[in-house]
């Protein structure tokens, strides 16, 4: 193809006329180019739910609720009452514009708010009782194997590893093999410490109960939840197998009870809990789990700044959307977004709620793309890691 | 139909006897060229980096929108009376585009192919030529 040239003769008449219109031509495929080239190095990430399919894989808004922690997945919001609502992200943005569409016999609300507060999930639970010190437990050492007497029946620790992330050595008394004959010995192990983080093969695991254990999506999705290599675990199979595998940990997941998060402005130490952020008031157990656990630094004063706007109704439909700015949400203090609305002057019911974050346009976001991209292309060719 | 081919020559003919429908050929084609060339570089991105193209961008509707534009190209070339013959007689074994695009051919096929148990490589390769074959026969055979 020469581009010096026409590929037909032109009349002489339309010669001016084509060569401007070549020149448009040109100037529109750059501009596309460059609009495709800024798309993919700083991508729109759009999360929704849509109340009529709760339960479709579609949704990537997470757990839709009241403030009371009731689940509000059928988008009825009562007048003056909040729905929550959470999203799991990595990296920094400069906007988020969300759009709520209501059902079309829904009232229609005068005053409508939106907000985005940025921190980890768990973070944002309701703070609990303190924690005064280690689990109250009485602990044996007998022929080298840790046991736990829970209910008058001796509970065997299923490695020396696993005691350990649960409770220094010392803890447990050494006694002779005629113990063993004093209670029965239960055929149910006890792994390791709740929250705490182990490998195996090529996984990683987090033990999210006494039974189970959570593979993790990704690498991206373990330092993003604030973890660190460091600090995992290596497990052997005999270890893992007391564990059922649950389902995939990804973004926006609530961190399993036993996680040490530190609040960095007040210097406080919490410990997750059914539902609770406890904080840990005895120094020595705070020290023992800090040790098996990097805490996860949080900042509680950033995890109270809010992006808010007004929800503004469009010209056409039920739809209300707003854009706010929200530079101000560190990705540094947490990997999720809380959604809330609220504020409504009506009874509502809510079709769909959508919220696009747009990525921040610095060089630092670039090259943490480019730097995915890389990984991803060596993986690819066999040469990095999966 | 008599009526199509006279709405054609009403509106048709004075745009081809000024010259306008020659401009709108030349550009047409130009167009076609950097989109093809987009389409083959989007491809081969989507090739090295599975899903990075296709999440964002339909590739199938961008092929679609090339293949009509072509058959457009095509019926205008036949109403201007312009055959691709000179175009494709450029197409030899010295021209630097076959080359690039056999090495390019080549290169997709070892990406795509390189996890691929060794026993069905020969069968997928000799199928993809056959077919590249046929389609040239059908595309371009002077019968």
């Amino acid at each position: 193809m020469p581009f010096t040239e026409p590929i037909i003769p032109i009349p002489e008449a339309w010669r001016k006329r084509y060569q401007v219109l070549r020149v448009l031509l040109y100037i529109a495929v750059i501009s596309t180019v460059i609009i495709f080239a800024l798309r993919v190095l700083f991508p729109t990430l759009v999360f929704s739910f849509n109340f009529k399919t709760p339960g479709s894989s579609k949704n990537n808004i997470l757990d839709p609720r009241s403030p009371e922690n009731t689940p509000r997945t059928n988008g009825k919001i009562e007048t003056g009452d909040t729905l929550i609502a959470d999203a799991g992200i990595v990296g920094s943005f400069s906007q988020a514009r969300a759009q709520v569409t209501l059902e079309k016999q829904s009232a229609i609300p005068e005053s409508l708010e939106f907000s985005l507060r940025r921190s980890y999930r768990s973070f944002l639970l309701p703070t609990g009782a303190d924690v005064t010190g280690f689990p109250q437990e009485s602990l044996y050492k007998i022929e080298g194997t840790y046991y736990a007497l829970r209910n008058d029946t001796l509970y065997p620790f299923v490695s020396d590893n696993a005691y350990l992330s649960r409770y220094p050595d010392d803890f447990a008394e050494s006694v002779s093999g005629d113990f063993l004959a004093r209670y029965p010995v239960s055929e149910s192990w006890i792994g390791f410490r709740i929250g705490s983080v182990v490998s195996f093969a090529a996984g990683v695991f987090l033990i999210v109960s006494d039974t189970e254990m959570r593979p993790v999506g990704s690498a991206d999705i373990f330092l993003a939840l604030g973890y660190r290599f460091e600090d995992v675990r290596p497990a052997s199979a005999e270890e893992i197998g007391i564990y059922g595998r649950g389902r995939i940990f990804l973004l926006g997941a609530q961190h399993p009870d036993g996680t040490l998060f530190l609040d960095r402005d007040t210097e406080t130490y919490y410990l997750v809990d059914h539902g609770m952020k406890r904080p840990i008031t005895d120094a020595k157990y705070r020290d023992f789990i800090s040790k098996q656990q990097t805490p996860i630094s949080v900042s509680s004063k950033s995890s109270e700044v809010r992006a808010n706007c007004i929800l503004v109704p469009s010209l056409f439909g039920q739809s209300f959307s707003c854009t706010t700015p929200i530079d101000t949400l560190s990705p540094e203090n947490g990997s999720d977004f809380e959604i809330r609305v609220e504020g409504a002057d009506a009874d509502i019911d809510i079709n769909t709620l959508q919220v696009s974050f747009a990525t921040d346009k610095s060089t630092e976001n670039m090259l943490t793309l480019l730097s995915a991209i890389k990984q991803r292309l060596l993986s690819r060719l066999g040469l990095g890691q999966e | 139909m008599e009526m199509i081919d006279t709405y054609l020559a009403k509106y048709l003919t004075p745009l081809k006897e000024n010259g306008c429908l020659a401009v709108c050929y030349a550009l047409l084609a130009e167009a076609l060229f950097i989109g093809y060339l987009g389409f083959i570089t989007l491809f081969t991105i989507e090739t090295l980096l599975p899903t990075f193209v296709t999440a964002r961008f339909s590739l199938t509707q961008f092929f679609l929108i090339l293949f009509l534009l072509s058959f457009v190209l095509i019926a205008l070339g036949q109403y201007l009376d312009i055959s691709f013959d000179r175009q494709m007689s450029k197409i030899n074994k010295k021209s630097p585009a076959l080359w690039l695009g056999l090495l390019w051919t080549l290169g997709i096929l070892a990406i795509s192919l390189y996890k691929f148990p060794p026993l069905t490589i020969p069968i997928i390769i000799t199928g993809f030529f056959f077919v590249g074959f046929f389609f040239w026969k059908i595309f371009f055979s002077e019968e």
